[in-house]
This record gives structure tokens, C-alpha cells and sequence, in this order.
């Protein structure tokens, strides 16, 4: 073996550590690599944030519980939280609105709700008579009378609740009203816990024996029990028994929602916030409704019914009147024998017996003033034996001349007075057939002819003064008797169809001139005829002074008067002439 | 923080006195003799946290020693109030403690003896005392007349509650 020289050492060195290198390859070249890449991305930041940005969110995760971690992000948070809300503003403001409105509208509504109840009772009470009497109170007590209105027109108000834990009776959670007089309700809680217990413990026994409510004053407290926790309400007046349900509701959805917390109770309360809006719920109240007012359309609905019946009730009563009247009045009509007299209410039935004279009933129906289809009456005819009607009957039956006279006495009827012969004879066949007449006397009665009547015209003479042909007041004084005895003549020329001419004649004494005479004779004959026919004589008879003084002036007497020349004629024929 | 303290001891030992000084009243006293229990409340500051202590003054009757129940039920502690001029008020009060400790368990109390303004006339002495000390009680000497150890009795007991809920 040849020594290596000392020129060739380097060589060796070379060599081996090429060797070394070749052979350290061969051996850590898969390590060596990964440490290259492992190298690679600590140099490279680009490499390393993409790792971290993959792993944050498990690492966050995973430290979720850790305060450190909270107390070191706190600060950057906050700072981020307020930078972006001074750089865009509005965003915050879209994300939070859904979230603030509707619990700004809640709060509104209910500041609303409330103001407009105080609003509307004070107005409703404002000029009302207890309105006044409320305004004194407040005046005088010194509160507003819108808080007085409210008082009085409450029926309950729940002004405070109280959620006590049950066995320390420490107070959970606490809401009151505005205008509650809230003392110190941690205390309150307390000592309503121990007079809950003193009065369990006193006079219960059992659970369900607990205090359930007492009132001190105007107000009174409910206790509603449950197994951890107890609600108490003060209670302003009366609530509704149903508002024991309202109570249970609540205590049970607080146990359901706070049930781990109850248990685990160790006086820190501040877990129980979130059970105010439920404890809010029973701040509930009730005010007396107003008074319902009636529609107007009722109200004139119910004035026209009223009217109606008065008006009815009236009518009735008048009716009643008008038909006691009316009866009253047909009893007492003579020649009426009222026999029924019914009122059917409102239809009326009248029966009775009626003379043919008497008035008739219909008239005194159709004057009553009731309507008279209401009315139905039957009347059966017979003869009244009253004496007026036993008169009117035999006068209706015997037709007497107007210078008879009919009268009754007793049971006789006796006539007196002129009458011609035929009609005492027809008076006296008839007389005894009128009803009611048992006898007819007429020995009082002067039978007349007409040639007797026609001689007692003839008979009478009218005087005239010298010169005139007006007539006297004394001669005029024959005039009536004259014209009755005339009528007399008519009636009996009329009976038996004959008709009567009486001829005035005027006469002069012998003074005067012939025409003067002459015009003297016709006017006092025209002013007798005259006389006589201003109150008529009779359809038969006809008043002339024709031609008589003129064709035969010598045959009058010579004295100043008129008088009378009576022919009598059969009707239709023609006058007969003066013989 | 709220906490439901007891006060117990025997007739006239002065828990009333202790707590009137301790807090502003709110009901009447008249309340001890009608349902034997007056609630009184006081708000500490404890390690920078208000602790509310809620304290059931209860009436003492040493002829019986009779407590409600009920009263006690939630307590997270109570104070044992002994008359120092009264020897056996001291026996009322640990027949009280083991009453309560056998109905709410082993919960934290404090022992105050009263009158210590009249230290010269007490008749508990300390060799009993030293004995409860070493069982591991919490005992001051205090006066609710002067306010002595007062204020440090309510407070020690409430961080021990607090420390205890932690």
C-alpha cells in the first residue's frame, strides 16, 4: 500500500465531502425538502395569512368561553363599532331600525293609549253634575282633576307586581305604575314574606292553605303561589276573579322560562330582567264604560211608540166617553127604547125600539163623534104612547085646518076651533084609530060651508077716508080675519077642486069729478088687493079689482070704501064673470 | 347581590338595638310581637360589589326558644345575638345555632356578645368564648349603644356569604 502523499490531502478532503454531501442527499433529502417548504411559508407572509384566515374561526371557537380572549377583542370591536358608524352611519341605522321601531311604536302607542283614556274621561266628566262634585274634590284634595276622574271611574288598576323568590323572599323582580307609591320593595318583599309564612304557619298547615290575598284600604293584595317563586299584585279597587288566571299564567311562564334559574337562586336577581314584560302584562286596569247611549234612530223609534200608545190611550178614553154619552143621550131621547148597548172594544152594537117620530138615531150616532161604520145599530118600530107623540100622530094622521086645535087629555083627544064639515066628519071616522087616543071629542068645533064663508067676505066693507085711498090703521085691523076667512075658502075650493075669484070693488061718495072718482075707486080697490095678497090667500083663489068700478060705477054704493065679490069655479075652467 | 341574614338570640339581648343601628327602619317594631319577625334591609359594599342583606329581625323568647321555621327557610346566614351582663342568654344562642345549623345545614354566622360598653359587669367570660373560637365561631364584642363592631359584624359576615357563593 503506497502512503497518500501530503500533495494529493486536499484532494481526499475534496472527495469525502463530496462523499458526505452525496451520501447526506441519499439519506435527509425528503426531510431536507420539507424543511425547505416549512421555511418556504414562515418567510412567506402572503402563505402564512391565508393559513391563519383558515384557521381563525375553529380557533375562535374553541376560545368562545375564554374572558381573555373577550377582554382582548373588547377594545378593537368597540373601535371598529364606532369608526363604522361614523364612516357610514346609515347602515348602522338600517340594521337597527327593524329592531328600535317597533319598540318605539309600542312605547308610543302606550303613552298614547294612556293619555287618550285620561283625555277622554275627563272630557266625558267635565260638565256633568258629578263632573263638578269631582272638580271640587280635586280642588279641595288638592290633586288634578284628571287624576280625581280617573279614581273615580276605576274599577281596578294593578299598580304593582311583585316576583319574591319563594323561600329566601328576596325580591326577584319589581314593576309598578307611574302614579304607584312604591316604598322600598325589597323590604316590602321581605316582610310580605314573612306575614305569608306567619299566616301559613299559623293557620295553614298545608300548602294550598297559604295567604291568598288581603286588603288593606282601597287596595288589596293577590298572592299567586307557585313552587319557587311567588307573584304578588297590589290592586287598586275589584278586579275580576278571572284575573287569578291572568296570574297563573304569568307565575307558570316565568317557572317554565326561569326554571334553572330558579332553582339555583343565590341572591343575584339580575337574571330576572327579562320577566318584566311579563310582569308589565298584569299592570292591567279597567274604568268603567260609559254609559251606552241609545241610538238616536231607537230613541225616536221608542218616542213614536210612546206617542202612539198615548195617542191610542187617548182615543180609547175619548171613545169611552163618546159612547157613555151617546147612551146616556139615546136612554133619554123620547120616543127610544134603547134595550142593548155593547162595546166590543171599539165596535159597538145598539138594539131598541124607535117610534116613527122620534128623532132619528142615526143623527144622534153621526153627532157623537164616533165613526159610525163602528157602530152597527137595529132599531124595531113601535109607538110611543108619550102625549106629544100621541099629539104629533093624530095631527100627522088627521091633518087639522090651522083653525083647529088637537089636545090630549088623559086618553082623549079633543079638537075645537072652525073646520069645514068634511073634515069633522073624516077627523071623527079617523080620530079613533090613532094610537094612543082611546076617545076623540069635537064638540068644540064649528063646522063652516063656503057659501057660508063666501057671505062673510061679501060681508065685510074696508072704510076709506074722503079723498084717499090709503087704509086706516083701524079699518086695516080687519085685514088678518079677512085673509083667514079667505084661506078658509081656498082650502075647501082646493079640496074640492074649485078655484076662487074675489073681486075688490072701490066706491066713492058722490063728490068729486067722475075721473077722479073713477081713478079713487081703482086705487082703493088695488090697495085692499094688496093688502090682502102680501100674506097669500091660497093657490086657489085669485084677487082681482078688474074692471069693476069702471063698467059699472052706478051700481056702487055711494060711501068710501071697498068691497068684496066672491065667485067660485070648477079648476081649468074659465073665470066666470061678475053677474 | 341580595342576601337573607337572620338575627337570633334570646329575649332582650339587643338584636333590634343592633340592627336599628345598623340600617334605617322601615316598619314598625310592632311587628315583633304580632307575627314575631320585622324585616330590615342594608346595602354593603363588599370587594367593590353592593350586597344587599336582607334581615330578618326575629323575636327572642328565651322561655322556649321557640323560632319559626319558616322564618328561617332561605337564610343564606344569621347572627347569634348573647347579653354579655347575661350568662345564660349565651346557652339560648347555642341552642338557637344547633336548631338552625339542624334545619338549614352549616351555613355562615357570626356571634356577637352585646354590651360591650359594660364590659365590667359581663358574666359570660372569655374561657367560654375561647372554646367556641376554637370550634371555629366568629365572635365580636360589640354595642349597640356606642356602634362597636358593628358595621364589622354585618360585613364579615358578608363576605363570607359572598366568598361562599364564589
Amino acid at each position: 500500500m503506497v502512503e497518500p502523499s501530503s500533495k494529493n490531502m486536499p484532494n481526499l478532503t475534496t472527495d469525502m465531502s463530496e462523499d458526505l454531501s452525496e451520501l447526506r442527499n441519499l439519506l435527509l433529502a425528503p426531510e431536507q425538502t420539507q424543511l425547505d417548504r416549512l421555511q418556504e411559508r414562515l418567510d412567506d407572509p402572503v402563505l402564512r395569512t391565508h393559513e391563519v384566515s383558515r384557521l381563525l374561526p375553529g380557533a375562535l371557537t374553541l376560545q368562545k368561553d375564554d374572558p381573555v380572549l373577550t377582554a382582548v377583542l373588547t377594545p378593537h370591536v368597540e373601535q371598529a363599532f364606532f369608526t363604522s358608524l361614523r364612516r357610514s352611519p346609515q347602515a348602522i341605522v338600517d340594521a337597527i331600525a327593524p329592531i328600535m321601531g317597533p319598540a318605539i311604536r309600542q312605547a308610543i302607542r302606550q303613552a298614547l293609549q294612556s293619555l287618550t283614556q285620561s283625555l277622554n274621561q275627563t272630557i266625558e266628566h267635565s260638565f256633568s253634575l258629578k263632573g263638578f262634585r269631582w272638580r271640587i274634590e280635586a280642588w279641595t284634595t288638592g290633586r288634578p282633576f284628571a287624576e280625581t276622574v280617573l279614581l273615580h271611574t276605576l274599577r281596578y288598576r294593578v299598580e304593582q307586581a311583585f316576583l319574591i323568590h319563594r323561600d329566601t323572599g328576596l325580591l326577584l323582580q319589581h314593576v309598578a305604575t307611574e302614579t304607584a307609591i312604591v316604598r322600598d320593595q325589597e323590604m316590602v318583599s321581605g316582610m310580605l314574606t314573612a306575614i305569608r309564612n306567619f299566616v301559613h304557619d299559623s293557620f295553614g298547615g298545608q300548602r294550598e292553605r297559604d295567604l291568598s290575598s288581603f286588603q288593606v284600604g282601597e287596595f288589596t293584595v293577590w298572592i299567586q303561589q307557585g313552587t319557587n317563586a311567588i307573584l304578588a299584585v297590589v290592586i287598586r279597587g275589584t278586579a275580576p276573579e278571572t284575573f287569578h288566571d291572568v296570574l297563573q299564567d304569568t307565575l307558570d311562564r316565568i317557572h317554565l322560562t326561569q326554571a334553572d334559574a330558579l332553582v339555583s337562586f343565590n341572591g343575584d336577581a339580575s337574571s330576572f330582567a327579562s320577566t318584566q314584560p311579563n310582569l308589565e302584562a298584569c299592570l292591567q286596569s279597567q274604568y268603567e264604560a260609559p254609559a251606552q247611549k241609545p241610538s238616536p234612530v231607537l230613541v225616536a223609534i221608542g218616542l213614536l211608540l210612546l206617542l202612539g200608545l198615548l195617542l191610542w190611550g187617548w182615543g180609547s178614553y175619548r171613545d169611552g166617553q163618546r159612547w157613555d154619552t151617546l147612551v146616556d143621550r139615546l136612554k133619554s131621547e123620547p120616543g127610544l127604547v134603547l134595550t142593548t148597548a155593547q162595546d166590543h172594544g171599539g165596535r159597538y152594537d145598539l138594539a131598541g125600539l124607535r117610534d116613527p117620530l122620534a128623532t132619528d138615531p142615526t143623527s144622534l150616532i153621526a153627532a157623537s163623534g164616533l165613526q159610525a161604520d163602528r157602530i152597527h145599530s137595529t132599531w124595531s118600530p113601535y109607538y110611543a104612547m108619550d102625549p106629544q107623540f100621541i099629539l104629533s100622530r093624530a095631527r100627522a094622521l088627521l091633518q087639522p085646518p090651522d083653525t083647529v086645535t088637537l089636545i090630549l087629555e088623559g086618553e082623549i083627544l079633543v079638537a075645537s076651533g072652525t073646520a069645514q064639515e068634511d073634515w069633522a066628519h073624516e077627523a071623527r071616522r079617523m080620530a079613533p084609530f090613532v094610537p094612543g087616543v082611546l076617545r076623540y071629542e069635537d064638540k068644540k068645533v064649528q063646522t063652516v060651508s063656503m057659501a057660508h064663508l063666501i057671505e062673510s067676505i061679501e060681508h065685510v066693507t074696508i072704510q076709506f077716508a074722503s079723498n084717499s085711498s090709503a087704509i086706516d090703521p083701524v079699518e086695516a085691523g080687519k085685514i088678518p080675519a079677512l085673509i083667514s076667512v079667505l084661506r078658509d075658502l081656498d082650502n075647501l075650493a082646493a079640496r074640492s077642486h074649485q078655484q076662487v075669484t074675489v073681486e075688490c070693488r072701490g066706491s066713492v061718495d058722490a063728490a068729486g069729478s067722475e075721473l077722479t072718482n073713477r081713478i079713487l075707486r081703482k086705487t082703493r080697490a088695488q090697495a085692499v088687493c094688496s093688502a090682502l095678497g102680501e100674506s097669500g090667500v091660497g093657490s086657489a083663489t085669485t084677487l082681482t079689482t078688474e074692471s069693476a068700478s069702471i063698467r059699472r060705477p052706478e051700481n056702487q054704493a055711494t060711501t068710501r070704501s071697498v068691497g068684496f065679490a066672491v065667485t067660485v069655479h070648477p079648476s081649468g075652467s074659465a073665470k066666470a064673470g061678475h053677474p | 347581590m341580595h342576601k337573607k341574614i337572620c338575627m337570633l338570640g334570646g329575649f332582650a339581648v339587643g338584636k333590634t338595638s343592633l340592627v336599628r343601628r345598623f340600617v334605617t327602619n322601615l316598619f314598625s317594631e310592632e311587628y315583633h310581637t304580632s307575627i314575631g319577625v320585622t324585616v330590615e334591609k342594608k346595602i354593603l359594599s363588599v370587594a367593590g360589589e353592593n350586597v344587599t342583606l336582607m334581615l330578618w329581625d326575629l323575636y327572642g323568647d328565651d322561655e322556649f326558644q321557640r323560632i319559626r321555621e319558616s322564618y328561617l327557610r332561605g337564610s343564606s346566614g344569621y347572627i347569634l345575638v348573647v347579653d354579655g351582663t347575661r350568662k345564660e342568654t349565651l346557652a339560648t344562642a347555642l341552642g338557637l345555632q344547633r336548631t338552625v345549623e339542624g334545619l338549614l345545614g352549616s351555613i355562615p354566622f357570626a356571634l356577637i356578645v352585646n354590651k360591650s360598653d359594660v364590659r365590667d359587669v359581663w358574666e359570660i367570660d372569655d374561657a367560654a368564648l375561647s372554646a367556641l373560637r376554637q370550634q371555629g365561631w366568629t365572635i365580636f364584642f360589640g354595642s349597640a349603644k356606642t356602634g362597636e363592631a358593628v358595621e364589622s359584624l354585618f360585613s364579615t359576615l358578608a363576605h363570607r356569604l359572598l366568598n361562599q357563593a364564589m
